[in-house]
């Protein structure tokens, strides 16, 4: 499975003047990669992942899922595509307030009806991020560093080709910051591919591939 | 890693309807807000319907009670009467035999039949029940007989008794009536008319109980009991108009009132649909409250909720299961509504019944089970619809709204 972005361009309207958030950028994702962006804000890093994830239009250009434009695809199969083929760290604290830990962790999984034994799953994730005995707490009595982890074992539940991660440390200090990286980077290990947005220079150190984004012109680093 | 053993926790599917009860449980408060609009909307549609059909069966009842066309009572007697058939008051008044005579004679009459009014010493140690006692002609009763017979399959004997639903009698089926222990032969059916506070007796029995009620007190002097009858019941021959014969009867006979069993009947029947009418209004006006009042709070509900159901869409949930999200939550608070109001209202109505219809001054006679589950079915019904049509346009909306604009206003 490969994702490709090919000339993407993001404009928008603010009153007579038009705003470029992307300017053609063109990118290949192949699995076990660690793309990093960075950038000032506004440069247009999180629109590009927004993009990626099909949770908005560009524009002009593709992103190819195998070849397939995924915004020509139905509702349910840019959902399957969202839900299956990549995995959201948000840069808000994305946790379903209603449902324990374990629960916001094996949702995913059920929102495609899969059959299994999600709960096994979801303790490994947990296991792996290091909160497996918070399993049966509420989201609201978490601190932020604990959120962003059930937020990415979520993201890996479904096993996804890629995670995107918008600013996954933002708001975390610099032990947690490490360990959540150092998880990443496991994660990558394992042929997950991962597009991370992030100001962290500490954070930006993991990747393996180095991009940043400026006036919404991607380019590569290393 | 340390792999927790899981098989205690719950590993059941995240379905939608687990997920929209979780949502529920999650706001207690505007859950129970929701539930009980809902319920008092039940409550009174599952209400109204039963009072309004227990006041159309109370009218049946009466009418079909009523038996004869023309009632003719002594001269400004015709409330008393009123009084006695609609509401069981408890009443006295005679006329002279010969009046019946007179009638029977008359051109249009056809049937002709008296009765003779007791009213019991209520709260006097001589009589078990306050309660009207009628006596009944057997050679010419062509009102009572037919269904006292369905019930007795025999004429009332000679010093027995036959009791409405609502006079109280003895453990050993006896009633005291001045001084005097009478069998009960049969108690009445439930009729909620005011023939549920009457004794019936023959008219033999019925003339020595009222010279027992002299001797207590109870029955004035200057009435011949053997000569003397309180109502003189009238069916019109076919072919004869009933006013015209009532009529008639009004200019022949002084000191008489002429009732037609019609105007009784009108009277009620007017009272009825105006109540009848009220709660049909109640029930609409309160049905389309609820549903705008319910409609505002799901959209307010959703509007504070967007941020949410952009998660789920992130997650991968479709428009159609965000929808469904919402609908099924819809449900489940009005199935809860439905369910808890419905029930107050069987909790307050079936036992509380004759003591409303006696507080409206109306004859009525709650519905039979088949006709109660019908009544229930269809409110529940409504009122469990009204969840899902009110936040139909809610669901419509989360389910087409912006994902991505959602997401970056928090931000």
């Amino acid at each position: 499975m490969k994702i490709e972005i090919k000339s993407l361009v993001k404009e928008y309207k603010q009153g007579d003047q038009t705003i470029s958030a992307l300017k053609k950028v063109n990118l290949t994702i192949t699995s076990g990669e660690f793309y990093s962006i960075t950038g000032r804000s506004g440069s247009g890093k999180t629109t590009l992942l927004n993009i990626v994830a099909g949770l908005t239009t560009p524009t002009s250009g593709n992103v190819l899922l195998d070849g397939k434009d995924i915004f020509t695809l139905s509702d349910s199969a840019l959902s399957l595509y969202r839900n299956a083929t990549i995995g959201c760290v948000m840069q808000q604290h994305s946790v379903l307030a209603n449902l324990t830990v374990l629960d916001n962790v094996r949702l995913p999984f059920h929102l495609a009806k899969r059959e299994g034994d999600s709960a096994k799953e979801a303790y490994r994730l947990l296991s792996l991020m290091g909160i497996e005995d918070l399993a049966k707490r509420m989201p609201k009595r978490l601190s932020g560093g604990q959120i962003k982890r059930v937020v990415i074992a979520r993201a890996l539940i479904n096993k996804p080709m890629l995670l995107l991660a918008d600013e996954p440390t933002g708001d975390l200090d610099s032990h947690t910051t490490k360990e959540i990286m150092q998880t990443l980077k496991t994660v990558a290990s394992e042929g997950t591919a991962i597009l991370m947005v992030t100001h962290d220079h500490d954070a930006n150190e993991y990747a393996s591939t180095h991009f940043s984004m400026n006036d919404g012109a991607l380019k590569r680093l290393s | 890693m340390r792999i927790n053993n899981h098989k205690d926790t719950a590993n059941k599917p995240l379905t939608t309807l687990r997920i929209a009860f979780n949502n529920l449980c999650g706001k207690p408060g505007r859950a129970v807000a929701l539930v009980t609009i809902v319920a008092i909307m039940a409550f009174v549609l599952f209400g109204g319907a039963i009072l309004s059909r227990g006041l159309d069966n109370g009218m049946r009842s009466l009418e079909a009670r009523l038996g004869a066309d023309i009632i003719i009572v002594p001269q400004d007697s015709e409330d008393d009467y009123e009084s006695l058939i609609v509401d069981g008051e408890p009443t006295g008044f005679y006329l002279d035999m010969s009046v019946k005579d007179y009638i029977s004679q008359m051109e249009g009459v056809g049937q002709v039949t008296s009765q003779f009014f007791l009213a019991t010493l209520g709260g006097g140690s001589c009589c078990t029940a306050s309660a009207q006692v009628i006596g009944i002609d057997y050679e010419t009763d062509f009102v009572i007989m037919p269904w006292v017979s369905q019930l007795l399959n025999r004429n009332i004997g000679d010093g027995e008794v036959i009791v409405g639903s609502g006079v109280s009698i003895n453990y050993d089926n006896t009633i005291l009536l001045f001084d005097v222990l009478y069998p009960v032969a049969a108690r009445l059916e439930h009729s909620s008319t005011g023939m549920d506070n009457t004794i019936y007796v023959s008219i033999n029995t019925m003339r020595d109980m009222a010279r027992d009620a002299q001797a207590l007190g109870g029955f004035p002097y200057d009435v011949d009991i053997d000569r003397s009858v309180s109502a003189i019941l009238v069916d019109v021959a076919p072919g004869y108009e009933i006013n015209l014969v009532a009529r008639v009867m009004r200019w022949d006979i002084p000191g008489i009132s002429v009732v037609e069993s019609y105007g009784i009947y009108t009277n009620v029947a007017s009272g009825l649909r105006f109540i009848t009418g009220v709660i049909g209004t109640i029930s609409v006006v309160l049905g389309v409250t609820v549903i705008v009042v319910l409609f505002v709070l799901f959209s307010l509900t959703i509007s504070g909720r967007k941020k949410e159901f952009a998660i789920l869409r992130i997650l991968g949930a479709t428009r159609t299961k965000l929808a469904g999200i919402v609908l099924t939550e819809a449900l489940d608070l009005s199935l809860l509504g439905a369910f808890l109001g419905c029930a107050l209202s069987v909790l307050v109505v079936f036992p509380f019944g004759r003591h409303i219809g006696m507080q409206m001054g109306m004859p009525l006679l709650l519905p039979g089970v088949g006709d109660s589950l019908r009544l229930l079915a269809i409110a529940l019904a409504v009122s469990v619809a009204v969840g899902p049509i009110s936040s139909a346009y809610s669901a419509y909306k989360i389910s087409r709204a912006e994902t991505y604009a959602t997401m970056r206003e928090g931000e």
